[in-house]
């Protein structure tokens, strides 16, 4: 080929390139209304339907309010840009337009977001801050443990509920607001009555509407309710996150939305070109998201009953590990091949494991034990167990009972120390933990948590086999030694009221992350300096599970998992870079940058 | 009537009113057929029955009351089962249905103001 054939075929090569991003950036400055910048405040761009990539893009201001978007957007116009913010205290007054053309064909938009003061922060704080009302740590712990396994309290749903009974303009207040609190906690009993049988009873078979299930104190959720919901929720004064933001200026977040009936319950980062991989609860139905154009596809997971992907997992050659809802069936996807394998596990004595957790390591990656085990734990039958993947054998160990604290023990997270002879689980129905030695086929402990309602959820282990846990009920992280087997310390949160309800040790910033099923933030908790800082979300309702961290770049995979699928609220999963630039690689949706080149 | 009455009192009231219902069969219409099967696939029963107090007031009590302004009550029914809301019944406001569309409530209010 000769010189000029290559200069033109480049030169046609940089004209497509060029279209395919004709295209805007986007930045601007969040001021006061003294024209004073307003530092760290969230800007959101919702794009258009059909737009390729993210739903919507979040970015933060830095000091001098200035902030910018990530990438160009084809779609985006000087005129139609929909911008919102998301600042405790503000609201968003006046946006200012402007743009200019660059050398390269790219407009800049520019964008002066004016705020105005809101003392009413009702449209920003989260439900955890009318959920401080509740001053005993003990009754507030038990409310958490008994309204927010599914939704947010008190979400905009409740708040509007509570203006609806104070429209009713009853002769006495006070009964009208116990009776219908009454009847919401029956009719969310029988909700999530419906949602957890999905995978046993019949097709037909109904529920009876009548009965009491899962909210066993109903009286004492509608009691709490009453004192301290008492009026239209309508009103949120003097709300703080609690502690510093961690949000800069190169911090981004990338929420893909999958809309409804799916119900979203985990997500995480896989493969090659990356998608996000995501679990939906409903069905035996995975999605998967192309991050660049946003391409939505249906992954069927093969099996004959009703499976519901529940809870997901990497191994350390990237591929998909699913547990799920029901009926024991273990799901594996190998990403090269595109082939699902997938297990039904029966302990030799015929009993059927309720998997929650597959026994995660250090680097947030499943752990196998040294004969190639993969241990899980069980909430169904309250034990701790393996599977082994070469032949199916599965079988079960029953947790020993916590002295002293009778009911629910819903045996629920699971980590493995790094020696791989050691796995630890978590009991969210009776604020208890312990080990189990692989060898030896021995429980260690049970060790307790001061608050029976502490309700420790997912939990991580760190490079040093420390046990990170997020006491869900009393707001609150417990860091516990497994080598010398000793608390070394449990610390508040930032927000008690916020549910925290994962941890995820991250193995190159050496933090623990967790995520908030009611606080619509994630804490960074640094156990050298046992401080949090604080990421908020982009909106409401942001009831997070599972945080994944991706190897080569450090972001944070998540999901808001509004679950039971009449429950409302968005249904994304998200990508966070919290704009650190820590890891190997700076994350791009269009493809990440090696760190040495950001440097340059 | 007293809004100090239970909410039981008064649905109990609504459903003497459908025992002395003497009002002519209203005509039935096409969205009769696809009512009961919204009914079911909106779990509407949660709260509802036929000629039971529920969680909320009965179906033919609902009828009974409205069926004088049935027409207008169509339209006003289809967007409480929407938005929510109360004071009709007792003091239980009732939730709204994020999931249920303006078209699918018109044909389960339609449904539901023809029973008898």
């Amino acid at each position: 080929m000769r010189k000029g054939s290559v200069q033109i075929l480049l030169l046609t090569f940089a004209i497509h390139a060029g279209l395919a991003q004709a295209a805007a950036t986007l930045q601007g400055q969040v001021l006061d209304a003294n024209g004073q910048p307003v530092a760290q405040a969230a800007v959101l761009y919702t794009r258009p339907a059909g737009a390729a990539g993210a739903s919507v893009v979040t970015v933060f201001s830095d000091a001098s309010g200035k902030f910018r978007f990530p990438d160009t957007y084809a779609e985006a116009r000087r005129d139609s840009v929909q911008l919102s913010t998301r600042v405790l205290g503000y609201r968003l007054a006046d946006v200012v337009r402007g743009s200019k053309a660059t050398a390269q064909g790219v407009e800049a938009l520019d964008f002066t977001l004016l705020m105005a003061r809101e003392d009413n922060q009702s449209a920003t704080a989260p439900a955890s801050a009318w959920l401080n009302r509740i001053t005993s740590r003990a009754d507030k712990a038990a409310f958490v443990q008994d309204c927010i396994d599914c939704h947010q309290v008190p979400a905009i749903e409740q708040r509007n509920f509570a203006a609806a009974i104070a429209d009713q303009h009853a002769a006495d207040p006070a009964v009208a607001r116990t009776e219908s609190w009454k009847y919401i906690v029956k009719y969310m009993n029988y909700l999530s009555t419906w949602e957890f049988s999905r995978g046993s009873r019949s097709s037909g078979e109904k529920i009876d509407a009548n009965a009491a299930y899962s909210v066993k104190n109903g009286d004492e959720v509608v009691k709490l309710m009453t004192t301290y919901l008492a009026d239209r929720l309508d009103r949120m004064t003097g709300y703080q996150w609690g502690a510093p933001l961690l949000a800069n200026a190169r911090t981004a977040i990338w929420e893909y939305e999958i809309p409804h009936p799916n119900a979203i319950r985990e997500a995480m980062l896989l493969g090659n070109p990356r998608q996000l991989w995501i679990a939906d609860v409903s069905a035996n139905r995975m999605f998967t998201v192309d991050i660049a154009t946003g391409k939505r596809a249906v992954q069927e997971v093969p099996s004959k009953v009703l499976m519901s992907p529940h809870s997901m997992h990497r191994d350390h050659d990237g591929n998909l590990w699913v547990t799920p809802l029901f009926n024991s069936v273990v799901a594996h996807r190998n990403l090269g091949t595109g082939q699902w394998k997938t297990w039904r596990l029966k302990t030799p004595d015929g009993k059927s494991p309720g998997i929650h957790d597959l026994s995660f390591g250090a680097n947030h990656e499943l752990l196998t034990d040294e004969k190639g085990r993969i241990w899980y734990s069980d909430i169904g039958n309250s034990a701790v167990g393996y599977f082994d993947p070469k032949d199916g054998a599965a079988r079960i160990w029953t947790a020993p009972l916590s002295t002293g604290r009778p009911g629910r023990i819903a045996l629920y997270g699971l980590s493995m120390t790094k020696n791989r002879k050691e796995v630890w689980y978590s009991e969210l129905g009776n604020g208890t933990f312990g080990g189990f030695d692989i060898d030896r086929q021995q429980f260690i402990g049970p060790f307790q948590l001061p608050d029976p309602n502490a309700g420790p959820r997912r939990i991580s282990i760190g490079d040093d086999d420390v046990l990170y846990m997020a006491l869900y009920g009393t707001g609150q992280i417990a860091e516990f030694d497994t080598k010398t087997r000793k608390m070394i310390g449990i610390h508040d949160l930032p927000d008690t009221g916020s549910a925290p309800y994962t941890t995820t040790w991250d193995p190159v910033r050496k933090v623990v992350w967790i995520g908030t099923s009611n606080g619509d933030v994630i804490y960074r908790f640094d156990p050298r300096t046992k401080k949090c800082t604080v990421l908020p979300l982009p909106r409401d309702r942001a009831f997070l599970r599972m945080i994944d961290i991706d190897p080569k770049t450090g972001v944070l995979v998540t999901s808001y998992a509004n679950i039971v699928d009449i429950v409302q609220g968005p249904r994304m999963a998200l990508i966070i870079d919290p704009g650190d630039d820590v890891y190997p690689e700076r994350f791009g949706i269009h493809g990440n940058t090696p760190r040495a080149a950001v440097a340059k | 009537m007293s809004a100090r009455k239970t909410v039981t009192r008064r649905i109990a009231a609504s459903v003497a009113l459908v025992a002395v219902s003497t009002l002519p069969a209203p005509a039935v219409r096409a969205a009769d057929a696809a009512g009961p099967k919204l009914f079911e696939d909106k779990r509407c029963y949660i709260c509802h029955e036929m000629d039971k107090v529920s969680l909320g007031p009965p179906l033919k009590a609902i009828a009974a009351r409205h069926a004088a302004r049935r027409d207008v009550m169509t339209e006003v029914l289809a967007h409480k089962i929407v938005h929510g809301g109360g004071g009709t019944w007792g003091v239980v406001p009732m939730v709204p249905n994020q999931w249920v569309s303006l078209d699918e409530a018109r044909v389960l209010s339609g449904w539901i103001l023809g029973l008898k």
